[in-house]
């Protein structure tokens, strides 16, 4: 029977083929026009200075608050809980400038594999960029993180420049610093996927912490692992599931759950599954409970 | 059997404690924590003139008789009633009786800027950042650093 021989695709992967329209979804929330709730964080690195930013980046009242030798009840929350529940999620499925980056590593060029040492700079950047500089030096400092970051100039100074041109004000450029950072980076991502996620951003940082123990995770089943390394090839951004399920640099893009082995899960239940032994091919998804135990993690 | 236990504390009692440790500092920062915002405020404050500027209708400065041209005393020229004197009110009363208080003095408005301290949320304390708005002062003490409409653009 054709039906019976063609092969099921695991939910997941198929979530995963859908990915840039949840992260084109998740836009429209994060810049709602004529909705501003700067009272509150969002759980990404989107600039709020942007003119359409509807919530407060937490990294940058993170910086502001160490400036202001404060401790930031709120965004500290904000980023508990998201880190909790989501982990490194948040970074494939929910981030503006994420998905930015996306859109350009779409462009053919030769993409080149950063080593996974490079991820480790997200923490220099979190440590000194954030924290140190913003609370030895406050916010005038040439180093303080918002007056480096891309995600800044892209969303935040390139516009409002451009908006003060076309309502004929005194323009206020952006820094030469800024100007020439985005460049590079801009430069980095025709090259490489994601290089401010994969070696720069504080935030992925954070969540890259709470990979290890969040509610949502990638699981590696061992006992159906045919050792074909397939999961390896297919992610882009860690060491890949079978060398480290839930690395510090994996985004859960989902993308290494197109076989069969690797699936998403979470504490009470998985999304998708391997077949079982003995079963079948075609009978469709099989959605189990997800074992902790039986999971291969880091 | 230890495998499970470590399964469950690191997928279940972490991301339990972090999530309630999250909610907390979340619901304390949003409806509690208040901090001390001090904020420039232009006041206009009326003030008294200076003493001598008090006694009004006294061109002498209080030293001579108002209403004596040159002479200041009895028996000398230019006194009332002695010879040379030359009276402006043509003998009616004089137009300003000697150390009469004058009109009441003119209360002078000056405008000074002072600082006030006010609790307020976290959460405003968020918004105000994202335009620039809080500055750390020397003493440590949270400034505002605009008086009147807030900046519509964050300085960075």
């Amino acid at each position: 029977m054709a039906m019976a021989k063609k092969k099921s695709t695991p939910l997941t992967a198929r979530l995963a083929r859908g990915r840039i329209l949840v992260q084109t979804a998740f836009l429209a929330v994060w810049m709602m026009p004529m909705v501003r709730m700067h009272t509150a964080c969002s759980m990404v690195f989107h600039c709020y200075s942007c003119p359409l930013a509807t919530f407060a980046c937490p990294i940058g009242v993170l910086a502001n608050f160490c400036a202001l030798h404060t401790f930031p009840f709120i965004a500290i929350g904000t980023l508990l809980i998201t880190g909790a529940v989501l982990g490194g999620f948040v970074c494939g499925w929910l981030c503006p400038f994420g998905l930015f980056q996306d859109l350009l590593g779409r462009i053919p060029t030769p993409k080149f594999t950063l080593p996974g040492w490079t991820g480790y700079f997200r923490f220099v950047v979190l440590g000194v960029f954030v924290l140190a500089i913003p609370y030895w030096f406050g916010e005038q400092h040439p180093l303080f993180f918002c007056r480096l970051c891309p995600a800044g100039a892209l969303e935040a100074a390139f516009p409002n420049t451009i908006a003060q041109a076309m309502a004929g004000e005194t323009l206020v450029w952006p820094t030469v610093t800024k100007m020439v950072i985005f460049v590079v980076f801009l430069l980095m991502a025709l090259f490489t996927w994601r290089p401010w996620c994969t070696m720069f951003c504080p935030l992925g940082a954070i969540y890259s912490l709470c990979n290890s123990f969040s509610f949502v995770f990638v699981r590696v089943n061992k006992t159906e692992c045919g050792d074909c390394g397939i999961c390896n090839t297919l992610c882009r951004y860690g060491e890949g599931p079978k060398q480290r399920a839930n690395d510090l640099r994996c985004i859960r893009c989902l993308d290494c759950t197109k076989c069969r082995s690797v699936g998403l899960a979470t504490v009470v239940g998985g999304a998708s599954s391997p077949p079982s032994a003995g079963k079948k091919e075609g009978q469709g998804q099989e959605v189990v409970v997800a074992s902790p135990s039986s999971a291969k993690e880091d | 059997m230890l495998r499970i236990l470590r399964a469950i504390v690191q997928r279940f009692l972490m991301p339990s404690a972090i999530l309630v440790l999250g909610i907390a500092s979340l619901l304390w920062g949003t409806f509690r924590n208040t901090l001390e915002i001090y904020e420039e405020q232009e006041i206009e404050i009326s003030l008294a003139p200076p003493p001598e500027m008090m006694m009004q209708g006294d061109p002498m400065g209080g030293m001579g008789m108002p209403g004596g041209p040159e002479g200041g005393f009895p028996g000398e020229e230019g006194f009332p009633g002695e010879p040379g004197f030359e009276d402006p009110n043509f003998g009616g009363p004089p137009a300003m009786p000697p150390f009469m208080p004058g009109p009441p003095p003119e209360m002078q408005k000056v405008k000074q800027k002072i600082l006030v301290s006010k609790e307020e949320p976290e959460s405003r304390a968020v918004f105000e950042i994202t335009i620039g708005g809080l500055a750390l002062m020397d003493t440590g003490e949270l400034q505002r650093t605009y008086t009147g409409a807030p900046p519509s653009l964050c300085p960075t």
